[in-house]
Protein backbone atom coordinates (compact mmCIF):
# COMPACT_ATOMS: atom_id res chain seq x y z
CA UNK A 1 0.00 0.00 0.00
CA UNK A 2 1.44 3.70 -0.79
CA UNK A 3 2.71 5.52 2.44
CA UNK A 4 0.49 7.41 4.75
CA UNK A 5 0.11 10.63 3.33
CA UNK A 6 -0.84 12.22 6.89
CA UNK A 7 -0.62 16.12 6.95
CA UNK A 8 2.14 15.07 9.51
CA UNK A 9 3.25 12.07 7.56
CA UNK A 10 3.78 10.34 11.05
CA UNK A 11 1.32 7.68 12.35
CA UNK A 12 -0.05 8.88 15.90
CA UNK A 13 -2.12 6.17 17.37
CA UNK A 14 -3.50 6.80 20.43
CA UNK A 15 -4.81 3.48 22.20
CA UNK A 16 -6.39 3.31 25.20
CA UNK A 17 -4.84 1.33 28.14
CA UNK A 18 -8.41 -1.38 27.98
CA UNK A 19 -8.90 -1.45 24.06
CA UNK A 20 -7.93 -4.18 22.19
CA UNK A 21 -6.08 -4.08 18.81
CA UNK A 22 -4.85 -6.33 17.03
CA UNK A 23 -1.60 -6.36 15.21
CA UNK A 24 -2.46 -7.45 11.61
CA UNK A 25 -5.17 -4.12 12.01
CA UNK A 26 -3.62 -1.01 9.52
CA UNK A 27 -4.14 1.89 11.04
CA UNK A 28 -2.51 5.01 9.89
CA UNK A 29 -2.40 8.92 10.47
CA UNK A 30 -3.90 10.58 13.77
CA UNK A 31 -6.06 8.25 15.32
CA UNK A 32 -7.23 7.99 19.29
CA UNK A 33 -8.72 4.50 20.40
CA UNK A 34 -11.58 4.93 23.42
CA UNK A 35 -11.60 2.64 26.42
CA UNK A 36 -13.01 -1.60 25.69
CA UNK A 37 -12.77 -0.61 21.88
CA UNK A 38 -12.15 -4.05 19.84
CA UNK A 39 -9.93 -3.96 16.46
CA UNK A 40 -9.74 -7.48 15.18
CA UNK A 41 -6.94 -8.52 12.78
CA UNK A 42 -6.76 -7.14 8.99
CA UNK A 43 -9.06 -4.09 9.30
CA UNK A 44 -7.81 -0.68 8.34
CA UNK A 45 -8.59 2.75 9.76
CA UNK A 46 -7.27 5.49 7.79
CA UNK A 47 -6.65 8.79 9.19
CA UNK A 48 -5.55 10.00 5.92
CA UNK A 49 -5.95 13.59 5.80
CA UNK A 50 -7.90 14.10 9.32
CA UNK A 51 -7.68 12.81 12.58
CA UNK A 52 -10.35 10.21 13.54
CA UNK A 53 -11.18 9.40 16.98
CA UNK A 54 -13.37 6.22 18.00
CA UNK A 55 -15.46 6.20 20.66
CA UNK A 56 -15.52 4.04 23.45
CA UNK A 57 -16.78 -0.48 23.63
CA UNK A 58 -16.61 -0.49 19.58
CA UNK A 59 -16.31 -3.51 17.55
CA UNK A 60 -14.33 -3.49 13.94
CA UNK A 61 -14.41 -6.94 12.21
CA UNK A 62 -11.52 -8.22 9.47
CA UNK A 63 -11.56 -6.33 6.61
CA UNK A 64 -13.49 -3.23 7.66
CA UNK A 65 -12.19 -0.01 6.52
CA UNK A 66 -12.13 3.17 8.03
CA UNK A 67 -11.35 6.07 6.37
CA UNK A 68 -10.94 9.69 6.51
CA UNK A 69 -10.16 11.65 3.90
CA UNK A 70 -11.53 15.13 4.90
CA UNK A 71 -9.49 17.46 6.69
CA UNK A 72 -12.00 18.02 9.57
CA UNK A 73 -12.03 15.29 12.44
CA UNK A 74 -14.34 12.16 11.93
CA UNK A 75 -15.84 11.16 15.42
CA UNK A 76 -17.69 7.79 16.19
CA UNK A 77 -19.65 7.12 19.17
CA UNK A 78 -19.96 4.09 21.44
CA UNK A 79 -21.02 0.74 20.83
CA UNK A 80 -21.00 0.96 17.11
CA UNK A 81 -20.08 -2.52 15.23
CA UNK A 82 -18.23 -2.45 11.98
CA UNK A 83 -18.68 -5.71 10.71
CA UNK A 84 -16.79 -7.62 7.66
CA UNK A 85 -16.05 -5.51 4.52
CA UNK A 86 -17.95 -2.38 5.52
CA UNK A 87 -16.40 0.72 4.42
CA UNK A 88 -17.63 3.74 6.20
CA UNK A 89 -16.22 7.36 5.55
CA UNK A 90 -18.76 9.32 7.17
CA UNK A 91 -17.60 12.51 9.48
CA UNK A 92 -19.72 11.58 12.33
CA UNK A 93 -21.25 8.43 13.56
CA UNK A 94 -23.35 8.00 16.64
CA UNK A 95 -23.62 5.46 19.08
CA UNK A 96 -24.86 1.77 18.76
CA UNK A 97 -24.89 2.12 15.50
CA UNK A 98 -24.58 -1.19 13.13
CA UNK A 99 -23.08 -1.40 9.61
CA UNK A 100 -23.21 -4.38 8.40
CA UNK A 101 -21.09 -6.98 6.03
CA UNK A 102 -19.91 -4.91 2.93
CA UNK A 103 -21.89 -1.82 3.89
CA UNK A 104 -20.45 1.52 2.45
CA UNK A 105 -21.48 5.08 3.77
CA UNK A 106 -20.34 7.99 1.69
CA UNK A 107 -18.62 10.87 3.51
CA UNK A 108 -21.97 13.30 2.88
CA UNK A 109 -23.97 11.14 5.04
CA UNK A 110 -23.47 12.09 9.14
CA UNK A 111 -24.99 9.09 10.96
CA UNK A 112 -26.76 9.38 13.76
CA UNK A 113 -27.44 6.75 16.65
CA UNK A 114 -29.43 3.76 16.54
CA UNK A 115 -29.18 3.17 12.68
CA UNK A 116 -28.84 -0.34 11.28
CA UNK A 117 -27.56 -0.39 7.69
CA UNK A 118 -28.14 -3.77 6.33
CA UNK A 119 -25.64 -6.09 4.17
CA UNK A 120 -24.33 -4.70 0.81
CA UNK A 121 -26.10 -1.44 1.04
CA UNK A 122 -24.40 1.88 -0.20
CA UNK A 123 -25.64 4.88 1.61
CA UNK A 124 -25.54 8.30 -0.01
CA UNK A 125 -26.45 11.45 0.33
CA UNK A 126 -30.39 12.49 -1.02
CA UNK A 127 -30.88 13.18 -4.08
CA UNK A 128 -28.96 10.79 -5.52
CA UNK A 129 -28.72 9.63 -8.97
CA UNK A 130 -30.98 6.41 -7.74
CA UNK A 131 -34.24 8.55 -6.67
CA UNK A 132 -33.34 11.44 -9.27
CA UNK A 133 -35.88 9.50 -11.35
CA UNK A 134 -38.25 9.61 -8.25
CA UNK A 135 -37.63 13.55 -7.83
CA UNK A 136 -37.92 14.49 -11.64
CA UNK A 137 -41.38 12.65 -11.73
CA UNK A 138 -42.87 14.92 -8.96
CA UNK A 139 -41.00 18.53 -9.24
CA UNK A 140 -40.33 20.32 -12.44
CA UNK A 141 -36.02 20.86 -13.43
CA UNK A 142 -35.06 24.57 -12.27
CA UNK A 143 -33.65 25.45 -14.98
CA UNK A 144 -30.32 26.62 -13.70
CA UNK A 145 -28.69 23.20 -12.62
CA UNK A 146 -25.30 22.73 -11.29
CA UNK A 147 -23.25 21.13 -13.59
CA UNK A 148 -23.01 17.67 -13.18
CA UNK A 149 -25.92 17.18 -11.75
CA UNK A 150 -27.32 13.86 -12.37
CA UNK A 151 -29.63 14.36 -15.32
CA UNK A 152 -33.15 14.80 -13.48
CA UNK A 153 -34.86 14.57 -16.72
CA UNK A 154 -33.28 11.38 -17.76
CA UNK A 155 -35.62 8.38 -17.13
CA UNK A 156 -32.74 6.11 -16.24
CA UNK A 157 -31.56 5.91 -12.87
CA UNK A 158 -28.24 5.41 -13.07
CA UNK A 159 -25.81 8.15 -14.37
CA UNK A 160 -22.79 6.79 -15.85
CA UNK A 161 -19.49 8.82 -14.81
CA UNK A 162 -20.99 10.39 -11.83
CA UNK A 163 -18.48 9.41 -8.89
CA UNK A 164 -20.08 7.22 -6.38
CA UNK A 165 -18.91 9.52 -3.43
CA UNK A 166 -18.39 12.64 -5.44
CA UNK A 167 -20.03 15.82 -4.76
CA UNK A 168 -21.75 16.48 -7.97
CA UNK A 169 -25.08 15.09 -6.85
CA UNK A 170 -25.96 18.75 -5.97
CA UNK A 171 -28.97 20.93 -7.01
CA UNK A 172 -28.51 24.87 -5.73
CA UNK A 173 -26.55 23.93 -2.39
CA UNK A 174 -22.77 23.27 -3.32
CA UNK A 175 -21.99 20.55 -0.55
CA UNK A 176 -24.87 17.90 -0.60
CA UNK A 177 -24.26 16.41 3.41
CA UNK A 178 -27.46 14.77 4.80
CA UNK A 179 -27.64 13.94 8.27
CA UNK A 180 -29.68 10.69 8.87
CA UNK A 181 -32.24 10.54 11.35
CA UNK A 182 -31.32 8.63 14.48
CA UNK A 183 -32.96 5.02 14.26
CA UNK A 184 -32.65 5.01 10.44
CA UNK A 185 -33.02 0.99 8.72
CA UNK A 186 -31.29 1.24 5.25
CA UNK A 187 -31.76 -1.98 3.92
CA UNK A 188 -32.35 -3.92 -0.16
CA UNK A 189 -30.35 -3.50 -2.91
CA UNK A 190 -31.75 0.02 -3.66
CA UNK A 191 -30.60 1.36 0.05
CA UNK A 192 -34.31 2.26 1.05
CA UNK A 193 -34.99 3.78 4.40
CA UNK A 194 -36.91 3.67 7.43
CA UNK A 195 -37.19 4.78 10.84
CA UNK A 196 -37.53 1.90 13.20
CA UNK A 197 -39.49 1.84 16.26
CA UNK A 198 -36.58 1.45 18.40
CA UNK A 199 -38.04 -1.96 19.89
CA UNK A 200 -35.22 -4.72 20.75
CA UNK A 201 -32.89 -1.47 21.33
CA UNK A 202 -31.71 -3.13 24.66
CA UNK A 203 -31.22 -6.62 23.82
CA UNK A 204 -28.93 -5.04 21.22
CA UNK A 205 -26.92 -3.67 23.41
CA UNK A 206 -26.82 -6.52 25.36
CA UNK A 207 -25.75 -8.83 22.85
CA UNK A 208 -22.88 -6.27 22.04
CA UNK A 209 -21.83 -5.96 25.04
CA UNK A 210 -21.53 -9.74 26.03
CA UNK A 211 -19.79 -9.69 22.13
CA UNK A 212 -16.95 -7.65 23.11
CA UNK A 213 -16.62 -9.21 26.53
CA UNK A 214 -16.03 -12.56 24.70
CA UNK A 215 -13.85 -10.82 22.23
CA UNK A 216 -11.69 -9.33 24.74
CA UNK A 217 -11.54 -12.61 26.09
CA UNK A 218 -10.69 -14.81 23.13
CA UNK A 219 -8.94 -12.58 20.67
CA UNK A 220 -5.65 -12.55 22.44
CA UNK A 221 -4.97 -16.00 22.39
CA UNK A 222 -4.89 -16.49 19.27
CA UNK A 223 -4.13 -12.82 18.15
CA UNK A 224 -0.99 -10.89 18.68
CA UNK A 225 -2.15 -7.70 20.09
CA UNK A 226 -0.47 -4.18 19.10
CA UNK A 227 1.61 -2.89 22.10
CA UNK A 228 1.47 0.88 22.96
CA UNK B 1 -4.40 -24.40 -16.28
CA UNK B 2 -4.28 -22.72 -13.01
CA UNK B 3 -0.67 -22.55 -11.67
CA UNK B 4 1.10 -20.80 -8.91
CA UNK B 5 4.45 -20.29 -7.90
CA UNK B 6 5.51 -23.20 -5.72
CA UNK B 7 7.17 -21.24 -3.37
CA UNK B 8 3.66 -19.73 -2.62
CA UNK B 9 1.86 -21.84 -1.59
CA UNK B 10 2.04 -24.53 1.56
CA UNK B 11 1.03 -27.93 0.89
CA UNK B 12 -0.11 -30.49 3.85
CA UNK B 13 0.57 -34.08 4.10
CA UNK B 14 -3.08 -34.50 3.15
CA UNK B 15 -3.11 -32.62 0.09
CA UNK B 16 -4.50 -29.31 1.46
CA UNK B 17 -2.68 -26.31 -0.30
CA UNK B 18 -2.77 -23.27 1.76
CA UNK B 19 -1.50 -19.63 0.18
CA UNK B 20 1.35 -18.22 2.66
CA UNK B 21 -0.32 -14.77 1.80
CA UNK B 22 -3.86 -16.06 3.47
CA UNK B 23 -4.82 -15.26 6.89
CA UNK B 24 -5.35 -18.07 9.28
CA UNK B 25 -6.11 -16.85 12.34
CA UNK B 26 -6.35 -19.80 15.20
CA UNK B 27 -5.69 -22.47 13.25
CA UNK B 28 -5.60 -25.29 15.97
CA UNK B 29 -9.48 -24.67 15.39
CA UNK B 30 -9.39 -25.21 11.62
CA UNK B 31 -10.23 -28.82 10.02
CA UNK B 32 -9.28 -29.18 6.43
CA UNK B 33 -10.29 -32.11 4.99
CA UNK B 34 -7.88 -32.76 2.34
CA UNK B 35 -7.20 -31.10 -1.22
CA UNK B 36 -8.72 -28.23 -0.22
CA UNK B 37 -6.81 -24.90 -1.95
CA UNK B 38 -6.98 -21.84 0.13
CA UNK B 39 -5.74 -19.16 -1.94
CA UNK B 40 -4.56 -15.54 -1.53
CA UNK B 41 -5.58 -12.82 0.87
CA UNK B 42 -8.57 -15.35 1.80
CA UNK B 43 -9.34 -14.70 5.73
CA UNK B 44 -10.19 -18.10 8.13
CA UNK B 45 -11.41 -17.05 11.63
CA UNK B 46 -10.50 -20.09 13.18
CA UNK B 47 -9.86 -17.68 16.82
CA UNK B 48 -13.76 -17.27 16.71
CA UNK B 49 -14.49 -20.90 18.18
CA UNK B 50 -17.29 -21.91 20.86
CA UNK B 51 -15.87 -20.25 24.52
CA UNK B 52 -14.78 -22.53 27.56
CA UNK B 53 -11.56 -24.48 28.48
CA UNK B 54 -12.01 -27.49 25.90
CA UNK B 55 -10.97 -27.83 22.64
CA UNK B 56 -13.51 -26.60 20.27
CA UNK B 57 -13.25 -26.84 16.63
CA UNK B 58 -14.75 -23.08 14.78
CA UNK B 59 -14.23 -24.12 11.06
CA UNK B 60 -14.17 -27.00 9.48
CA UNK B 61 -13.90 -27.56 5.32
CA UNK B 62 -14.36 -30.66 4.08
CA UNK B 63 -12.17 -32.00 0.72
CA UNK B 64 -11.30 -31.01 -2.69
CA UNK B 65 -12.94 -27.22 -1.65
CA UNK B 66 -11.56 -24.41 -3.08
CA UNK B 67 -12.01 -20.96 -1.20
CA UNK B 68 -11.23 -17.96 -3.19
CA UNK B 69 -9.18 -15.19 -2.95
CA UNK B 70 -10.12 -12.74 -0.67
CA UNK B 71 -12.75 -14.73 0.88
CA UNK B 72 -13.90 -14.66 4.55
CA UNK B 73 -15.39 -17.27 6.39
CA UNK B 74 -16.11 -16.70 9.72
CA UNK B 75 -18.65 -18.85 12.15
CA UNK B 76 -21.53 -16.33 13.18
CA UNK B 77 -22.56 -15.82 16.69
CA UNK B 78 -25.89 -15.54 19.16
CA UNK B 79 -26.69 -15.03 22.76
CA UNK B 80 -28.79 -18.36 23.42
CA UNK B 81 -30.46 -19.00 26.56
CA UNK B 82 -28.46 -15.83 28.04
CA UNK B 83 -24.77 -17.00 26.81
CA UNK B 84 -23.12 -15.27 24.53
CA UNK B 85 -21.07 -17.81 21.49
CA UNK B 86 -19.99 -18.25 18.22
CA UNK B 87 -21.02 -21.59 16.58
CA UNK B 88 -18.91 -23.89 14.05
CA UNK B 89 -19.25 -23.92 10.63
CA UNK B 90 -19.11 -27.12 8.92
CA UNK B 91 -18.09 -26.57 5.13
CA UNK B 92 -18.77 -29.91 3.35
CA UNK B 93 -16.92 -31.85 0.52
CA UNK B 94 -16.68 -30.25 -3.07
CA UNK B 95 -17.46 -26.74 -2.13
CA UNK B 96 -16.11 -24.03 -4.00
CA UNK B 97 -16.31 -20.01 -2.91
CA UNK B 98 -15.70 -17.48 -5.06
CA UNK B 99 -13.30 -14.76 -4.59
CA UNK B 100 -14.47 -12.05 -2.26
CA UNK B 101 -17.03 -13.88 -0.82
CA UNK B 102 -18.29 -13.50 3.01
CA UNK B 103 -19.32 -16.56 4.37
CA UNK B 104 -20.98 -16.85 8.54
CA UNK B 105 -23.40 -19.93 7.61
CA UNK B 106 -23.92 -22.31 10.23
CA UNK B 107 -23.85 -25.57 7.44
CA UNK B 108 -22.56 -26.05 3.97
CA UNK B 109 -23.97 -28.90 2.11
CA UNK B 110 -21.57 -31.03 -0.84
CA UNK B 111 -20.81 -29.98 -3.86
CA UNK B 112 -21.82 -26.15 -3.69
CA UNK B 113 -20.76 -23.86 -5.61
CA UNK B 114 -21.02 -20.15 -4.46
CA UNK B 115 -19.86 -16.97 -6.63
CA UNK B 116 -18.11 -13.94 -6.76
CA UNK B 117 -19.22 -11.38 -3.62
CA UNK B 118 -21.75 -13.17 -1.95
CA UNK B 119 -22.50 -12.70 1.26
CA UNK B 120 -23.64 -15.39 3.22
CA UNK B 121 -25.37 -14.21 6.69
CA UNK B 122 -25.70 -15.81 9.89
CA UNK B 123 -26.62 -19.35 10.52
CA UNK B 124 -27.77 -20.13 6.77
CA UNK B 125 -27.86 -23.57 5.95
CA UNK B 126 -26.96 -24.56 2.87
CA UNK B 127 -27.96 -27.96 1.59
CA UNK B 128 -26.13 -30.03 -1.19
CA UNK B 129 -26.16 -29.53 -4.85
CA UNK B 130 -26.71 -25.88 -4.48
CA UNK B 131 -25.58 -23.13 -7.16
CA UNK B 132 -25.49 -19.71 -5.52
CA UNK B 133 -25.03 -16.70 -8.52
CA UNK B 134 -22.37 -14.00 -7.89
CA UNK B 135 -23.29 -11.26 -5.83
CA UNK B 136 -26.17 -12.40 -3.84
CA UNK B 137 -26.56 -11.58 -0.49
CA UNK B 138 -28.65 -14.28 1.41
CA UNK B 139 -30.47 -13.06 4.43
CA UNK B 140 -29.74 -14.50 7.90
CA UNK B 141 -31.18 -17.74 8.61
CA UNK B 142 -32.34 -19.03 5.45
CA UNK B 143 -32.36 -22.11 4.77
CA UNK B 144 -31.54 -23.27 1.06
CA UNK B 145 -32.99 -26.32 -0.18
CA UNK B 146 -31.16 -29.23 -2.05
CA UNK B 147 -30.32 -28.54 -5.94
CA UNK B 148 -31.85 -24.90 -6.18
CA UNK B 149 -29.98 -22.03 -7.39
CA UNK B 150 -30.24 -18.58 -5.79
CA UNK B 151 -29.67 -15.00 -6.71
CA UNK B 152 -30.28 -11.77 -5.81
CA UNK B 153 -30.59 -9.26 -3.04
CA UNK B 154 -31.82 -10.62 -1.11
CA UNK B 155 -31.17 -13.68 -2.59
CA UNK B 156 -34.39 -16.36 -3.79
CA UNK B 157 -34.44 -19.16 -5.46
CA UNK B 158 -34.41 -18.55 -9.62
CA UNK B 159 -34.26 -22.16 -11.17
CA UNK B 160 -33.97 -25.90 -9.89
CA UNK B 161 -30.66 -27.59 -10.76
CA UNK B 162 -30.52 -30.81 -12.70
CA UNK B 163 -29.76 -33.97 -10.80
CA UNK B 164 -26.69 -35.08 -12.06
CA UNK B 165 -25.32 -31.20 -10.87
CA UNK B 166 -23.97 -33.42 -8.38
CA UNK B 167 -21.69 -35.39 -11.05
CA UNK B 168 -20.80 -32.23 -12.31
CA UNK B 169 -19.69 -30.10 -9.26
CA UNK B 170 -17.56 -33.38 -8.20
CA UNK B 171 -15.82 -33.65 -11.37
CA UNK B 172 -15.50 -29.60 -11.94
CA UNK B 173 -13.76 -29.69 -7.96
CA UNK B 174 -11.63 -32.97 -8.91
CA UNK B 175 -9.91 -31.48 -11.95
CA UNK B 176 -9.32 -27.96 -10.20
CA UNK B 177 -7.62 -29.99 -7.63
CA UNK B 178 -5.27 -31.79 -10.61
CA UNK B 179 -5.21 -29.13 -12.47
CA UNK B 180 -3.46 -26.64 -10.20
CA UNK B 181 -0.12 -27.43 -9.83
CA UNK B 182 3.48 -25.62 -9.34
CA UNK B 183 4.71 -23.86 -12.30
CA UNK B 184 7.44 -25.91 -14.07
CA UNK B 185 10.78 -24.49 -12.27
CA UNK B 186 13.22 -22.79 -15.02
Amino acid sequence: MAPTSSSSGVDKITVHAKAIVCQDADLRGDITIGSGTVIQPRCTILAVSGPIVIGPNCIVEETAAIVNRRKELMTIGTENLFETGSRVESPSIGDRNVFSVRCRVSPLVRIGSDTFIDAGCVVLPLPSPSTAALISSSTPTPASSAPGTPALSSATPSVPGTPLFGASAGAAQPQMEETLPNRTAVFGSDARRRVWSGEGQGQQRALLAKHLEYLREMLPKYNRLRLN
Amino acid sequence: MPTYNAADYIETDTGNKVSRKSNICGAVNIILGGKTIIKPSAIIRGDLRRAGPQQAIAVSIGKYCMIGEGCVVRPAYKTYKGTFSYYPIKISDHVSIGAGSVIEAAAIGNHVEIGKNVIIGRFVVIKDCVKIADNAVIAPNTVIPSFSHFAGSPAHHIEDLPEVTQDLVEAASKSYYQSFRPAAAG
